[in-house]
């Protein structure tokens, strides 16, 4: 039996990880992947939680609501990276530049 | 301990181990898409072991293919050079470094203080894994949410291709 605390303990350290290395990295595609990672870290996170409450009431009828909240985060991820990429494109083609000090049109 | 448990430390390991890798370690994009794309895998058969089996695979055909392809495919558009050094000097290693021991240390911290109260599972319900439940689930109960999912990723689509395609200036 897999411990829930280790499934859990396991989804934090990615998020944390990918959460530093999108603060922290000086490049906008690693950002983006650092983001990709934490969705990914929340995906276990979810499955994880659904495998803790299995055990249900007999009267319930959607036994897996972590599972297929799952999938669609899956498809809603890819959407918002294939969006991200083509602002990333745009951003390159204009400033010419991946860095993302470079990108500072709204600092004061 | 059974070889779930085994398996499960041994893909937890790697998968921890690669995103350290691609966060701290790795100076070029390609070498930080590579380790995502390991620890991408990893997660899949985490996922796989938990009882998710069509949540793994969806997630290693889309995430760790075609995501993670898609962004390499974008470093033959925008050139994939490596990152310019950081203005404080040669702390860029260092500083992430510590910055990843930090962040998980704050993460273990909170989920130790949380208490974690669950009805403990004896084994999984044969009846709820696999994939032939998840679809009845899919488009039975969550039919809505798939179809207004599908016009975001429809609408994903026709947006990035606006984005990004190149005007012709005649």
């Amino acid at each position: 039996m897999i411990a829930h605390e280790h499934v859990i303990a396991l989804s934090a350290l990615l998020f944390a990880t990918g959460a530093v290395g999108a603060l922290l990295r000086r490049n906008l595609i690693v950002v983006l992947m650092c983001v990709e990672l934490m969705f990914a870290a929340v995906v276990v996170a979810l499955v994880g939680f659904d495998r803790m409450w299995a055990v249900r009431a007999v009267t319930d009828t959607v036994p897996m609501d972590g599972r297929v909240f799952a999938i669609l985060l899956i498809a809603a991820v890819a959407a918002q990276i294939a969006v991200g990429l083509a602002i990333l494109i745009t951003l390159a083609r204009n400033r010419d530049s991946m860095d993302v000090e470079d990108a500072r049109l709204m600092r004061w | 301990m059974s070889a779930e448990t085994l398996l499960f430390d041994a893909l937890a390991t790697a998968a921890v181990f690669s995103a350290l890798i691609m966060v701290v370690v790795a100076r070029t994009a390609v070498a930080v898409a590579t380790a995502l794309l390991a620890c991408l895998a990893a997660l899949s058969g985490v996922l796989v072991l938990l009882g998710a089996e069509l949540v793994g695979i969806v997630q290693l055909l889309v995430q760790a293919g075609a995501v993670t392809v898609l962004l390499l495919m974008i470093f033959l558009l925008v050139g994939a050079e490596g990152e310019t050094p950081p203005a404080i000097g040669r702390a860029g290693t260092t500083l992430r470094l510590i910055g990843c021991l930090a962040a998980a240390g704050l993460a273990v911290a909170v989920i130790g203080v949380a208490p974690v109260e669950a009805p403990m599972t004896a084994a999984l319900d044969p009846a709820s894994s696999g994939h032939r439940p998840m679809g009845l689930a899919l488009f039975r109960h969550h039919a809505l949410a798939l179809q207004i999912l599908s016009l975001l990723l429809l609408s994903a689509v026709v947006g990035s291709m606006t984005l990004a395609l190149r005007r012709k200036t005649s």
